[in-house]
């Protein structure tokens, strides 16, 4: 019973989302508490998007560990889409503001980069079946990086 | 006088990575995994690289890798496409 009841709030949910969209509202519902993870996959209990949030947001400090129900949610954001588009806003951002600097042009300005996850991956490295999710295909992550960016 | 921009990007990333599953992180097969300098580069952060180079910024890395990591992470940048650097500062 709870189960249909569920099924019938997303169907709502779904339905007037449609209905939003087809009328041309352009405002969006935006879930507290989003039921799946990345690739719209369920996530059990913990609203995985929450606390990613927060970790990045740094108002969840000092954890050791990515709370069990969420590997799934972490694995699918790293090999998805949206890790590249999110470090691209990043790097965009970057780009603009450093164009924007009114700096002498006397070859004495530095850029500091940090090297691991930054300017290199190891996600190769923990997409391995014994490190991480490796009940994803671990292509996934190859065809990930060899696209150029442009 | 040297004008320097600290610029550190996806560092949440990184912690996430690294505490990722911390039960079955292993010192070991990460040290071996290094050794291979197989790391593709992430590419916003190579097309900002170069962008940078382009605008005339001098480059630093920096890194908690250690110091015998050192040629092998710089041909590692090399055939990534980080061609030039001012300096590789490693632990």
């Amino acid at each position: 019973m709870i189960t249909t009841m569920k099924l019938a709030v997303v169907s709502f949910f779904f339905l007037a989302t449609l209905l939003a969209t087809s009328q041309g509202i352009s405002h969006q519902i935006h879930l507290l508490k989003p039921h799946s993870g990345a690739a719209g996959h369920h996530v059990p209990g913990v609203s995985c998007l929450s606390w990613r949030l927060a970790v990045e947001t740094n108002n969840i400090r000092g954890w050791d560990l990515v709370p069990e129900a969420c590997e799934n949610y972490v694995g699918h954001y790293m090999l998805g889409h949206q890790y590249r588009k999110d470090c691209n806003a990043v790097a965009y951002a970057a780009y603009q503001y450093a164009k924007s600097l009114s700096l002498p042009k006397d070859g004495k300005n530095v850029w500091v980069f940090d090297i691991d996850e930054t300017a290199l991956s190891n996600l190769p490295y923990y997409a391995q079946p014994e490190n991480a999710f490796g009940y994803l295909n671990i292509n996934l992550c190859f065809f990930f990086f060899s696209e150029h960016y442009d | 006088m040297i004008n320097v921009y600290l610029f550190l990007i996806i560092a949440t990333s990184r912690s996430l990575f690294i505490n990722f599953r911390a039960k079955e992180y292993n010192d070991t097969s990460f040290e071996e995994w290094e050794k291979k300098g197989a790391a593709p580069a992430v590419p916003a952060v190579l097309f900002l690289y170069k962008k940078l180079v382009s605008l005339g910024f001098k480059i630093v890395f920096i890194s908690g890798k250690t110091a015998t990591l050192r040629a092998i992470t710089e041909k590692n940048l090399k055939n990534v496409g980080y061609l030039t650097w001012e300096k590789l500062i490693l632990k």
